[in-house]
Parts: structure tokens; C-alpha cells; sequence
């Protein structure tokens, strides 16, 4: 392996053992999968197909039945490696009673930062993921947005090379998906390496690089995004407003040249789009409580 | 090292935790409420609050420790905290031993309220119902122990002809003993059978007993009886029968063993006494200043038992020396302890021998046990200080219940983990009763080599019982247990109402002895069941 790829998962099998009535379950069968450094990875999958097993084992919560798994050329529970990932998991589990300051500071301890050196990071922090005019409340009062912000902030602390999200964006509306999302392309071009779990393709689709499909605890899909989402059988063309004839004209000279047309239309904004736009026009936010 | 962060977040945490404030809040309810504990004098209200006190808060913290460290692992697994920690650069061990650093420190801080509470109590208390002088004999925590323990029954009926038949049984048997080994008797015969033998007719027996002669049979068995009673009615059925309805329990074990209290050898006096040799100036310059322990042993078959004025007896404790006598009249109940103080000129002087008796006086109750170590205060100690050390005992008690749930919260679910630390916790407590129970000399750091006051309950069931459980335990719960049983010796409880100073040495030995090792080992087992654990 060498020093450019960051994970290297190699034939991964996680057998979880069954009990009494209670059949044993194959949740990962033989999975392999690089990451390289520098690029955004996703991991996609329906439910249950195995990307938060994956994600554990790659933190060291899981251990594998069989199967060789490297962080950084390293076994993943080597606490050197720890180091250099940052992680969010699917909910942010934080301690309610902490304010975004301790909580910060509390996890920057753990990942072995000086005292000076917690504060101005998590005061860069809370500035960058727009936290600073609750700084000082505890947790318990937060809405899901800013918890999920929050745990983003604490997954950063100790400026990670990798950086683990699982579902980085549920339960967010879509001002905050976007929030971070680009907080992620941002990560992206300060080399850090991104690997993305989710199930919400929208999210893998606008800021990965690469990602696989797990199905059933096996990689269904590995490619580039725009490898696998290109179609080379068809062709799409957008041109600024034509009047029906000149559509009906063009469609006629295709036709000459055996080409089928398959579909001649508007083409439609994304309602992710459209809904930023008409929010920001309305000048609303994500402040207070909402459904923490 | 991460221990540190850890060990704050697990204080902060528990500071929060409702099973720290409820039983947080009953104790401070309990030692608020000593001060109007009943008793029949004002020194003996003071040492019953702070028996309540310390017991209370002894108890409370170790509630705590028990909940809180059961809680610990298992809520962070149950909330997936732990997924944001142990993601993070920190190892497992750092995590285990940064958790119970984290707990030690809560119970240190309850303890340092709780013992706060109770001292500013027993101060305010002490100052409001004693002299000075009665204050210092009651928490001057600086003792000097000169003598020797006395022991002292005035025993019951009951316990008087219980003694008595037991001699009779075993001059019975050990004749029988004899008259077997010479071959008078057949091995298990029984009275009934003799007696049958002669109320028989000749006939009758020359038949039963084909090519013996009846005669010679009757009169043998008529010298047998003769020889186990000491009467000689011959060959007279009629007149044997009428003496063994006369003494029914002829030949019978006594068999209520309640009434089974040793006695001294010797026929007990009414006072007993102990006779000194000079002591030196330093300690006479503050006058004598003395306890004794005395219980009062009611029977429970007794009439009297449910009577109330059958609570209190009357004891003389007389100062002698030079041929001048100075005396004190002391009250007990139950099971107090009584001071007396002489002082001033009824010091003897330096090197002078002098004795002190003590006597009872006649009573409603039945009986008197009085086990007492007398004890020369050497001056007034620190009763702070005191506390403060009884305070550390009380830690290290709760510190290995701690390390014990902890441990169990490493690998098990929490209510299996508070299953097994309650259980370690009762456990030894129950094998450590059962123990004082059933020996009659149980071990108490304070009457050494004195007979215990609980004598009259040595009971062989339960000692057998309590041996069983102890070898039978599993090495786990026995190596557990036996920490637990260790408590006793070292709970800070015991000393404080007494006045007596805790000793250094203890507190090293609680720490070292009792906490530290177990802990270590505790942590270290924990953490190798938690290193390969799965979340």
C-alpha cells in the first residue's frame, strides 16, 4: 500500500455473533475498498447493507472476523491513528449538560491538544460551523442542527487527516444540509480526506469524488461519480429558450440523422435549489430550538 | 494521558446524575435529623448522633458508589457517548482508570460534604448540651489504652439451672462412659429398657433372655441405676420409676442453648476490678479519664424483656488508691458506653498504685453483661482530625464499591452490574454478621482479646453456615467479598463516637491493604474484558 492511500479495506468480513434462537448475522461479506488521500468518499447504501459496521471497524468499535483493515497503513484500534480521524456518528451523542466551548474543549483534551491550543481551535470552530451566538448554551437546549453542527465542530477539533461522517446530513433541513456540504468541499480543499456514509444520494452526489454501493454487506458499485453516473447511450443538450417550432425543426433534422429523441423539455431546477433561493430571499435561519 | 479529561467529564457527569442527589439528600435529611435522637443523657445523645452520622453517611456514600459507578460505562454505551470517545486517541485502560479516578472524586466530595454536615451537628450539638469537660470525654479522639478488659456476668435463673443440668448430663454420661468400657451396660441401651427389665416377672425374663438367671439380671441392672443416680432402690421397679418421674431430664441434654452463656470458672462476684501500677505525670495531668463499655443483657424469655425500666441498670464505678475512695454512679442501657472522669484531687499521684471497681446495683433487669476495656485518655485530641480520618476510611470503603461496579459496568449490562455489586456489597456484609453472630469472640480491633458482648448468641448453625458460604463462594465473589468483610475494620464509624483516635496505621492499611491493590486489580480485570468489547 502506499503513502497516498488513506484506508485499505481487503476482503472485510463482520460476522455478528447470534445468541440463544437468535441466528448469527453476516452483516459485511468480504468487502474491499481504498481511499486515497485528498478525495471525498461515499459510501451509499439502503439500510442495513453495512456502511455504519464498516465505519466502526474503521474506528476501532468493531473487530473484524476476518479480513485486513489499514487506517493510515496502521490496524485501526492503534490509538496513533486515532490521532488523525475525526469522526461524526449517525446522532450526535454529546454530554447536554457541556456548552459548545466545553464540549470542545473536553473533546480536545482527549485528542491530546494543549490548553491554548483547545481554545483558539474551538473558538475557530464554533465561528466556522456558526455556532457563536450559542457558545455558552448547554447542549440540552440545542435544535438538531445545531447539535449535528456542533458534533461536526468536535469531529474537527483535533484537525483530522480523515474525517469519518455517518449521515452527516439527518435530520437537517436543507439549509443546513448545504451548510455542510460545503463545510465538507471546504475540508476537500484544505487535503483533508473525506469518507461519507448516507443514504440520502442528493448528498453524495453533489460532494463526492468517488463512492461505493453496499448491498447486502457487498460493494455492488466502486467508481468515480461521474464515471458511474455518466450515460454513454444518451445525450442531453440545453440550449436557451426556443420557440415550439424551432424545437419541432430540430427535432425533425434529428430524426433525418436516425437519432430518437427521447424526451424535449424545460429542464427543472432541483427543489434543494429552489428552496435556498426562496429562503435566503426570506431572510430566515436555523436559531433556537426547533425539535432537539 | 487522557485519564484526567475523562475523570472530570465522569465528575461532572455524576455531579448531575439524580443517583447521586437522592440518596445525597436523604443522608443530609438523616444527619439533620440526629440531633433529636432519642436517649437518656445528654453525652449519650451526643455519641448516639454521631454513631447515626457516621453509619449514615458510611451507608449513603456507599449507595452512591453502588449506582453511580454501575452507571457509569453502561449509560455511555446506552447513550453512544462512548462512540465520541473512544474514537478519539485515548485507550481503553486511559478510559476505565480515568472513569474511576472520575467517581473517586465524587464520592470524595460527598463525603467532604456529608462529614462537613456532620461535624458542624455534632459541634453545634456538643456545644449546646455538654460542659467542656463532658465534651472532650466524649469526642476527644486521643486515647491512650491502659488495661485490661473485664468480664462480667450477673446471670440468670434460667441460665443457672441450664449450667446445672448440663453438669448433670455430662457426670451421666461420662458414668455411663465408664460402665460401658467395663462391660456392664450393652452399647445404646436406654433407661426405659431397664426399667422394663425389672418391672418384668421372672418368668417373663427367663424367657426373653433364655440361660440367664433373673435374679442376678434384676440386681444388676438395679447396681447400674444405682451407680448413674446415687440412690439405691434395689431391685424396685416400682420405687425407680417413681424416681425418674421425678427427675425428668435424667440422662437428657439440656437442650436451649440461649442459657448457654459462659461463665468465668470461678462463682462470679458482684463488682470486679482492676488494680494498677503508678502511671506518669503526663498522663495524670489531665486527671483520669476512663470508659467503660457495659451491655445490658436482657433474657428474651424473660417476663421483664418487654418492660421498659428493665433498659437501664445502675453501675458504681469506685476510685481507690492510698486508702481514699472517690465514686461515681453510672446509668447503661443496652449497649453505651459509659465515661467517668476523676480529676483534680482524686488524681493519685504520680507512681501511686491505685484500682477501680465497679459494681452493679441492684436492678429491674435480669442480667448484666459487662465487657469493658478501660480506657486513660491521655488528653483531648483533635475530633476533627478524627473525622477527617474516619471521613478517609469511609472513602476507601466506597472507593473499592466503586472500582467493584465499575468493573461489572466493563462487561455487563447495568442491571447486572448493579445486581453483582449490590450483591458483593450485601454479601460480605451478611457473611461479616453472620460471623459476629456466630463467634463469640468476633474480631474487633477495639476489645482484643476480650470475650464478646454477644456471646450468648454463639450459635453453631449459623457459624457453619456462614464457613460454607465463605469457601463455597466462587474465587471472584470470595476475592470481592472478602473486601467487603475487611469494611468492618475499617470504617471510621466504628471509632469516631467513641472517642478513640483512628491510628495511622489504619488509614495506610485501608489504602494499601483494602484499596489499592483491589482496585488496581479490579481496573486492570475490568479493562481486559473492555479491551476487545464491541459497541
Amino acid at each position: 500500500m502506499d503513502d497516498t492511500t488513506v484506508i485499505s479495506i481487503r476482503k472485510l468480513v463482520k460476522v455478528f455473533k447470534g445468541g440463544i434462537g437468535i441466528p448469527a448475522v453476516t452483516a459485511l461479506k468480504g468487502i474491499s475498498l481504498d481511499v486515497e488521500r485528498g478525495e471525498v468518499f461515499g459510501l451509499l447504501g439502503p439500510n442495513g447493507s453495512g456502511k455504519t459496521t464498516t465505519i466502526k471497524i474503521l474506528l476501532g468499535l468493531l473487530f473484524p472476523t476476518a479480513g485486513k483493515c489499514r487506517v493510515f497503513s496502521r490496524p485501526p484500534h492503534d490509538v496513533a491513528v486515532k490521532r488523525r480521524i475525526g469522526f461524526l456518528p449517525e446522532e450526535s451523542y454529546l454530554y447536554r449538560f457541556l456548552n459548545a466551548r466545553e464540549t470542545l474543549d473536553f473533546y480536545g483534551a482527549l485528542s491530546g491538544l494543549g490548553r491554548a491550543e483547545r481554545r483558539r481551535r474551538a473558538e475557530e470552530l464554533i465561528e466556522k460551523v456558526g455556532l457563536a451566538e450559542a457558545a455558552k448554551r448547554p447542549l440540552k437546549w440545542y435544535s438538531k442542527g445545531m447539535a449535528r453542527r456542533i458534533g461536526l465542530a468536535a469531529a474537527l477539533i483535533g484537525d483530522p487527516e480523515l474525517v469519518i461522517l455517518d449521515e452527516p446530513t439527518s435530520g437537517l433541513d436543507p439549509i443546513g444540509t448545504r451548510e455542510i456540504k460545503d463545510l465538507i468541499l471546504e475540508m476537500k480543499r484544505e487535503g483533508k480526506t473525506v469518507l461519507l456514509s448516507s443514504h440520502l444520494l442528493a448528498d453524495v452526489e453533489d460532494v463526492c469524488d468517488r463512492l461505493a454501493i453496499l448491498a447486502k454487506g457487498e460493494v455492488a458499485a466502486e467508481g468515480k461519480v461521474g464515471d458511474l453516473l455518466r450515460r454513454a447511450d444518451r445525450f442531453e443538450l440545453v440550449v436557451e429558450s426556443m420557440s415550439r417550432e424551432e424545437v419541432d425543426e430540430l427535432i425533425r433534422f434529428l430524426e433525418e440523422r436516425q437519432k430518437k429523441v427521447l424526451e424535449a423539455t424545460h429542464p427543472r431546477r432541483r427543489l434543494e435549489d429552489l428552496f435556498l433561493e426562496v429562503v435566503a430571499r426570506h431572510g430566515s435561519g436555523d436559531e433556537g430550538p426547533s425539535d432537539s | 494521558m487522557k485519564v484526567l479529561p475523562i475523570a472530570e467529564i465522569t465528575f461532572k457527569e455524576a455531579l448531575r446524575s439524580k443517583a447521586l442527589l437522592i440518596p445525597a439528600l436523604f443522608g443530609a435529611i438523616v444527619l439533620a435529623t440526629t440531633p433529636f435522637t432519642p436517649a437518656f443523657t445528654p453525652s449519650d445523645r451526643v455519641r448516639v448522633m454521631l454513631s447515626v452520622c457516621t453509619a449514615a453517611i458510611t451507608l449513603f456514600t456507599s449507595i452512591v458508589a453502588v449506582f453511580v459507578s454501575t452507571a457509569s460505562v453502561t449509560r455511555e454505551i446506552a447513550s453512544k457517548r462512548l462512540y465520541t470517545v473512544l474514537t478519539r486517541p485515548v485507550t481503553r485502560l486511559e478510559y476505565v482508570a480515568g472513569k474511576l479516578a472520575g467517581l473517586w472524586a465524587v464520592l470524595a466530595l460527598i463525603l467532604l460534604l456529608m462529614g462537613g454536615l456532620a461535624w458542624v451537628i455534632t459541634e453545634v450539638t456538643a456545644a449546646a448540651l455538654l460542659s467542656p469537660r463532658e465534651r472532650e470525654a466524649v469526642l476527644a479522639a486521643d486515647v491512650h489504652l491502659y488495661t485490661s478488659t473485664v468480664d462480667y456476668h450477673d446471670r440468670t435463673a434460667k441460665q443457672v439451672r441450664y449450667r446445672a443440668r448440663m453438669a448433670e448430663y455430662e457426670r451421666v454420661l461420662s458414668l455411663a462412659k465408664e460402665m460401658y468400657a467395663e462391660g456392664l451396660i450393652p452399647a445404646g441401651f436406654k433407661l426405659k429398657d431397664l426399667l422394663e427389665i425389672l418391672a418384668m416377672s421372672d418368668e417373663d425374663l427367663a424367657a426373653s433372655f433364655p440361660g440367664t438367671d433373673p435374679r442376678a439380671l434384676k440386681a444388676g441392672v438395679g447396681a447400674v441405676l444405682a451407680r448413674l443416680t446415687g440412690e439405691d432402690h434395689g431391685t424396685n421397679a416400682a420405687a425407680w420409676q417413681e424416681y425418674f418421674r421425678k427427675h425428668p431430664h435424667f440422662g437428657r441434654k439440656p437442650r436451649n442453648p440461649d442459657h448457654a452463656v459462659e461463665l468465668p470458672a470461678a462463682e462470679p462476684d458482684k463488682f470486679f476490678r482492676w488494680d494498677f501500677g503508678g502511671l506518669d505525670e503526663e498522663v495524670l495531668a489531665r486527671g483520669l479519664r476512663c470508659q467503660l463499655t457495659a451491655a445490658l443483657f436482657r433474657d428474651p424469655k424473660s417476663a421483664r424483656f418487654a418492660a421498659r425500666d428493665a433498659r437501664k441498670a445502675e453501675i458504681s464505678v469506685a476510685l481507690e488508691w492510698g486508702g481514699r475512695r472517690f465514686e461515681r454512679k453510672l446509668e447503661i442501657f443496652d449497649r453505651t458506653r459509659a465515661d467517668f472522669v476523676f480529676e483534680g484531687e482524686e488524681t493519685p499521684p504520680p507512681g501511686e498504685p491505685f484500682s477501680i471497681t465497679v459494681t452493679t446495683l441492684p436492678g429491674p433487669s435480669s442480667v448484666v453483661v459487662g465487657t469493658g476495656s478501660l480506657w486513660v485518655l491521655k488528653g483531648p485530641g483533635s475530633f476533627t482530625l478524627n473525622m477527617a480520618k474516619g471521613l478517609f476510611l469511609s472513602w476507601c470503603v466506597a472507593a473499592l464499591l466503586a472500582a467493584v461496579g465499575l468493573f461489572g459496568s466493563c462487561f455487563l449490562s447495568f442491571p447486572v452490574a448493579l445486581l453483582l455489586c449490590l450483591f458483593v456489597f450485601f454479601w460480605g456484609n451478611t457473611v461479616e454478621y453472620m460471623k459476629e453472630l456466630a463467634a463469640p469472640t468476633a474480631e474487633n480491633p477495639l476489645l482484643e482479646g476480650a470475650p464478646a458482648m454477644d456471646a450468648h448468641r454463639s450459635n453453631d448453625f449459623l457459624s457453619a453456615l456462614a464457613d460454607k458460604i465463605a469457601k463455597g463462594a466462587g474465587w471472584l465473589t470470595g476475592f470481592l467479598s472478602k473486601g467487603m468483610e475487611d469494611f468492618s475494620q475499617f470504617e471510621g464509624g466504628r471509632y469516631i463516637p467513641r472517642g478513640l483516635a483512628i491510628p495511622n496505621g489504619l488509614l495506610a492499611d485501608a489504602l494499601l491493604k483494602l484499596l489499592a491493590w483491589r482496585a488496581a486489580l479490579l481496573v486492570l480485570l475490568g479493562w481486559l474484558l473492555f479491551r476487545r468489547r464491541e459497541f
